[in-house]
């Protein structure tokens, strides 16, 4: 088309702060559809982590619906042993509201100590003996105790020693910090906010006698893992399933679809805004250009043509807008991933956000998303500037 | 056959219930290489015929063959090719493209018509330096004063060799040395390329410098005498 550059790339130039205004309208609108899109991958990213590093080695659980697994039913459950390692646990949110600051959200895993070793490298950097140790016992003696993150225990300003104070639903609980964390596994991913308890601690403190979460167990042969699946599951008495802890994550997933939904559609509300824009300038384009539109068409410009034109030009901004829109949605995505931790963290479940990545998919999304929906927005126009009549 | 035939032509304009004859069954023939004037006074349906004999616009009524091709038979495509490849036209207001230069403006037909820009190009400074602009290549439009406006236009009509040149009152928004010059390269133009003019105007010696001269009242043919060229 040999119009094109001199008929709409010179006016793009010629009118810089037209042209600016709508890519960056284009590019606004595209930006949040990364972030989000990258904010999305990344909460889960977190959570999956997240839940990966706290089921630790865990090959299998075995759950139940309702309030949890009833502990009555575990002793019909020692043939476990036969595929190898088990250990019970509780895990719940406790929230430490420190004298100044704003509440944190503390992820409490209960756990039998003599018997989780196999499942988690939970490395104590410091206990009520002084000197570090591995005796995730002795620092679990009573029900009071609990073994801090060191990160949140500095943030706190709280040692080894110190009581403190966390709210579960409705109750004060008071607990004691016996040992420290080191800033591993767990530890690390939910960013500080993560403590051990004796599961029968945990379960007074959270008022859930009776009951554990789960019990995981660690395959012996790994390779047998779908046989040994099998046959568990065969075994269970009515009330308790077997399945992989992987499952947990697509339930959490499923959980958090909604949420993501709810920030996908509104990324998409900032992409109608910018796709106006587009619409807008195609449409005053046209019409100011009505005239030159008509001479173009005395010249023998067909009405295809003349809509090839302002397509065109909608092509080239929704290119040059979703190009900026990718770059500038990462920037955004920093950001938005810092405000949906928290919502996610809040409301849903203790995970820490991954490090945003962009990726291919992000950018085809930009572009088969900005683009597309930029020439929808420019077609109207685009067809009202074939339809005029020849210069008379 | 003459280049240009306009047969019972008539176009009707519909305001409320009153219908409008701009061009009211005007029979005219226009042969290869004459250059003819339509005159008469404003709203006597010159324009509208120029329009109508450019394929631009429809009748109501009657027919239009231009060089062989009968236009109420071609579609709105095959119209506007036609269009592109036969007729050239020169507007009152130049009607020039601001965004491309002196030299674009004229190459444009030839670029539209599928030829290389190089090629295109070089036809397009071979006609602006006849007509005196050699030296306003790559101007723009609004770097140009009315008179080589309207000589980049003329050139403009003229690159791609048309059957017809249609001129829609080419010295009407000039003043009166450069109206004058407008004029007489017109006239050289038709007589070294041998081009055929229809042009309409309001002005005397416009329509002397043309070989036969049509006037019109009330969208019919009024009258018809020989110009000054032709004596």
């Amino acid at each position: 088309m040999p119009l094109f550059s001199p008929f709409i790339l010179r006016r793009l130039i010629r009118e810089p702060l037209r042209s600016a205004t709508t890519v960056l309208g284009v590019a606004l609108g595209v930006s949040v559809i990364v972030a989000i899109q990258i904010t999305k991958a990344s909460s889960l990213a977190g959570f999956e982590t997240a839940l990966e590093t706290v089921a630790g080695r865990a090959s299998l659980e075995v759950v139940s619906a309702g309030p949890g697994v009833d502990e009555r039913l575990l002793s019909g459950v020692g043939w476990l042993r036969e595929y190898g390692a088990i250990a019970p646990i509780l895990e719940g949110d406790a929230v430490y509201a420190p004298a100044a600051g704003p509440a944190e959200r503390l992820h409490v895993l209960g756990v039998d100590a003599l018997r989780d070793r196999p499942f988690r490298d939970d490395t104590l950097v410091a206990t009520a003996g002084g000197a570090p140790t591995q005796d995730l016992l002795g620092a679990l003696l009573d029900p009071s105790s609990v073994v801090l993150a060191q990160a949140f225990a500095e943030a706190h300003g709280l040692a080894v020693g110190s009581a403190f104070t966390v709210r579960i639903g409705d109750r004060a609980v008071p607990l004691t910090v016996r040992g420290l964390l080191a800033n591993e596994g767990p530890a690390r991913v939910l960013d500080g906010r993560f403590a051990l308890m004796d599961i029968a601690a945990a379960q007074q403190a959270f008022d859930r006698f009776g009951f554990i979460d789960r019990l995981e167990i660690q395959i012996a042969d790994a390779a047998a893992i779908d046989a040994d699946e099998a046959a568990i599951a065969r075994r269970l008495p009515p009330g308790l399933t077997v399945e992989r802890p992987a499952r947990r994550g697509r339930q959490v997933e499923q959980m958090l679809a909604a949420f993501h939904l709810n920030l996908t559609a509104l990324s998409y509300v900032a992409l109608v805004v910018g796709l106006f824009l587009v619409y807008n300038t195609v449409a005053v384009a046209v019409l100011a250009r009505r005239e030159e539109i008509g001479i173009l068409r005395a010249l023998g410009v067909r009405r295809a043509g003349i809509r090839r034109l302002f397509l065109g030009e909608a092509a080239l901004v929704a290119v040059v807008g979703c190009a900026l829109g990718v770059g500038l949605g990462r920037v955004l995505a920093d950001g938005t991933i810092a405000l949906t931790a928290t919502t996610v963290s809040t409301l849903y479940i203790a995970a820490a956000a991954a490090p945003p990545a962009l990726g291919w998919r992000e950018v085809l999304l930009a572009f088969g998303t900005g683009v597309p929906l930029s020439l929808l927005a420019a077609a109207v126009p685009a067809r009202e500037a074939g339809s005029g009549h020849s210069r008379r | 056959m003459p280049m240009l035939r306009a047969e019972h032509l008539s176009r009707s304009f519909t305001s409320g219930e009153t219908r409008v004859f701009a061009v009211d069954d005007v029979t005219i023939d226009v042969e290869a290489g004459e250059f003819v004037a339509l005159t008469g006074p404003s709203g006597c349906g010159k324009s509208t015929l120029l329009h109508l004999c450019g394929g631009m616009d429809r009748p109501s009524s009657g027919r239009v063959v231009l060089d062989g091709a009968a236009l109420e038979s071609l579609g709105d495509d095959a119209l506007t090719d036609l269009r592109r490849d036969r007729v050239g036209f020169v507007f009152q207001f130049f009607n020039l493209l601001p965004t491309l230069t002196a030299v674009e403006n004229v190459a444009l037909p030839l670029r539209l018509a599928g030829r290389r820009a190089g090629d295109a190009r070089a036809e397009a400074r071979t006609l602006l330096d006849r007509v005196g602009l050699a030296s306003r290549l790559d101007h723009f439009p609004a770097q140009l004063s009315g008179g080589e406006m309207q000589r980049v236009a003329i050139a403009r009509a003229l690159v791609h060799r048309p059957a017809l040149v249609i001129a829609d009152e080419p010295t009407g928004n000039l003043d009166s040395d450069s109206g004058r010059r407008v004029l007489e390269l017109l006239t050289v133009l038709n007589r070294e390329t041998g081009v055929t003019m229809l042009l309409a105007t309001h002005a005397a010696d416009v329509a002397r410098a043309a070989g036969r001269v049509v006037r019109m009242r009330d969208g019919r043919v009024e009258a018809e005498r020989p110009g000054h060229a032709a004596v």
